[in-house]
């Protein structure tokens, strides 16, 4: 994620309207009561064989795993919602959600706006196939019509500045170019929410720059952006509203600045002082 | 992007200049979602579908010396041993190698097609991962896209088989109008299998294993390296055999095919019956099973 050590990556000065604040905007996500658990079989493979064998002991096939649990918070229009948490916070999982890849548990999720996703590697359903060929199959993917995909291509291929690699294999490209041509396609599909997951962590620092000011830019124009990330710098830098998750659970939500540095100090700490206390 | 699920209510915001599309999820059973919207989805990306199954023959061709032409290749090869093996085993046909040659070809072609769609069908989900986890799509879409590469493949050897339908001096008429109807059965059922099939590797990863040879063992059992008269004759008699013969849902409907093709006659009316009912038990169970548990899949791959 771009980080405002780097001078580089800092964000452009203020250019064009101001972003709108979202007190006046309306509501674009709701979550209430979310609670989302995982059923996953005891082993990783699940074979029919196993699953003979177990029928015969008449054993447990499923294991529950508690990825999210009773969260609620709601967001207007206009902002970027920043989400931290230590890894298995149920942030990724909790994104996945918003996006209706899958379904809730217990508890309800309204979204008011067309969604685009830049989750792990967005776009590439097949690295055989040419950049310009999984563009199009995404973006046919997402509903859009053949015409609508040729009419934000050349836009698409332009930003993500592959020049004659959009015409050669996926499989040839590095990750940093992967990650160029997802977040491309998944900014210009004209999304009112995005939904982005650690998408920029393998850019380089100028691509890092465009890509800040390109979701700065979204803001301004009061769409919605909901970012999971790691980087503190990148959440600080662009959130104005944050979420702080701990093992599927809210722990606290308000200004980034401020739950940020809750969540450092929970890290230092750790867990274990809260135990250490008591002895 | 347009989010599907089953508790989707899409709604427009009533009075709104430019319409916001509104999502509502709320937890799901077993159940099938509302079909208005998922087919109204499902149709919405048609082309995507298409596109898919376009690209992944380009894909998988893609380094060959050959290239597409493989499509023509394959079938052709595969026939040459088919051949190799039923004349070794009853030594040469009655009416001519080229004949006996057009009567192999035509069964296994058409056997091909509905073999490629359960093949293809039954890994499209398991292999569709890193799509599934990123997007949100009615997953009837690969099941579909598989339907689409499988005729791709299937038309090029509908092309090879003229010409040897030719070659041997065998007859065309009227009758072979047939040969659409029963081209529709002919995918509706092998569609409702690749459906059945794609939700089924989900639950049991060594469907994928397993298939290949249930579907060898599937040819022996068809109408393909012989005709349905040929078959009960040699069956007569053996009234156990013959109910497995029948039992099979291809005996109807490859048995009607070569029928017409081979015989230049209508069909049977019971076999078209009898392909047309498995035809729609199969979409109806395989679209159900497929469908009531899409919404899982995520959770499972």
């Amino acid at each position: 994620m771009p980080t405002a050590s780097d001078p580089e990556v800092r964000a452009p000065a203020a250019e064009g309207p101001p972003r709108p604040d979202p007190r006046d905007q309306p509501l674009a996500v709701r979550v209430d009561n979310l609670s989302i658990t995982y059923r996953t079989s005891v082993e990783k493979v699940p074979t029919l064989k196993s699953a003979i064998k177990r029928a015969g002991r008449r054993e447990r096939t499923i294991r529950e795993i508690e990825a999210v649990r009773d969260v609620s918070w709601s967001i207007n229009h206009g902002t970027v919602l920043g989400v931290v948490g230590a890894n298995g916070a149920g942030k990724s999982t909790m994104l996945r959600a918003i996006a209706g890849i899958l379904p809730p548990t217990r508890g309800r999720i309204e979204v008011h706006g067309r969604v685009s996703t830049l989750l792990a590697l967005g776009v590439g359903f097949n690295s055989q196939l040419t950049g310009r060929e999984n563009v199009i199959l995404g973006g046919l993917a997402q509903g859009k019509t053949e015409a609508e995909v040729q009419a934000k291509y050349e836009e698409i291929a332009d930003f993500a500045e592959l020049g004659e690699f959009m015409d050669m294999p996926m499989k040839s490209y590095s990750s940093g170019m992967y990650q160029r041509l997802a977040f491309s396609v998944g900014v210009h599909m004209d999304p009112d929410i995005l939904l982005v997951d650690e998408a920029l962590s393998a850019g380089d620092a100028r691509f890092k720059r465009k890509a800040a000011a390109k979701m700065d830019e979204l803001c301004r124009a009061a769409r919605t952006i909901i970012l999971v990330s790691h980087g503190m710098a990148s959440v600080r830098e662009m959130a104005n509203h944050c979420l702080w998750l701990h093992k599927g659970k809210l722990m606290d939500q308000g200004d980034p600045e401020a739950i940020i540095g809750e969540y450092m100090r929970f890290l230092e700490v750790g867990e274990e002082a809260f135990a250490m206390e008591d002895v | 992007m347009a989010v599907m699920d089953a508790e989707a209510q899409v709604a427009n915001k009533g009075g709104a200049a430019d319409s916001v599309p509104v999502h509502v999820y709320e937890p799901y059973a077993a159940h099938l979602p509302p079909l208005k919207t998922y087919l109204r989805d499902l149709w919405q990306r048609r082309r995507f579908a298409y596109r898919m199954a376009h690209a992944t023959l380009k894909g998988r061709n893609y380094e060959t010396v050959f290239g597409q032409l493989w499509l023509v290749i394959n079938p052709l090869l595969l026939a040459a041993v088919y051949f190799m093996l039923v004349t070794v085993l009853s030594g040469s046909p009655e009416d001519g190698a080229m004949k006996g040659f057009t009567v192999i070809l035509s069964g296994l072609f058409s056997y091909y097609y509905t073999r490629n769609i359960i093949q293809l069908s039954s890994t499209c989900i398991t292999g569709g991962g890193k799509m599934i986890m990123n997007m949100a799509f009615p997953k009837a879409l690969l099941p579909l896209s598989a339907l689409f590469s499988s005729f791709m493949m299937y038309w090029p050897t509908l092309v090879v088989y003229a010409v040897a339908h030719f070659a041997a001096g065998r007859a065309v008429g009227l009758a072979f109008a047939w040969l659409v109807p029963i081209f529709v059965v002919q995918t509706v059922f092998s569609f409702g299998c690749g459906l059945f099939f794609a939700a089924m590797a989900v639950y049991f990863r060594d469907t994928a294993s397993l298939l290949p040879y249930a579907l060898r063992i599937w040819i022996y059992l068809s109408p393909v390296l012989f005709t349905v008269s040929q078959a009960k004759q040699k069956l007569a008699g053996n009234e156990w055999l013959l109910w497995i013969f029948k039992a099979n849902p291809l005996y109807p409907i490859i048995g009607s095919w070569n029928q017409v093709i081979l015989e230049n006659r209508a069909p049977d009316g019971m076999l078209m019956l009898y392909g047309s009912a498995w035809a729609v038990v199969a979409l109806l169970g395989g679209a159900w099973f497929f469908l009531s548990r899409e919404r899982e899949f995520a959770y499972r791959i």
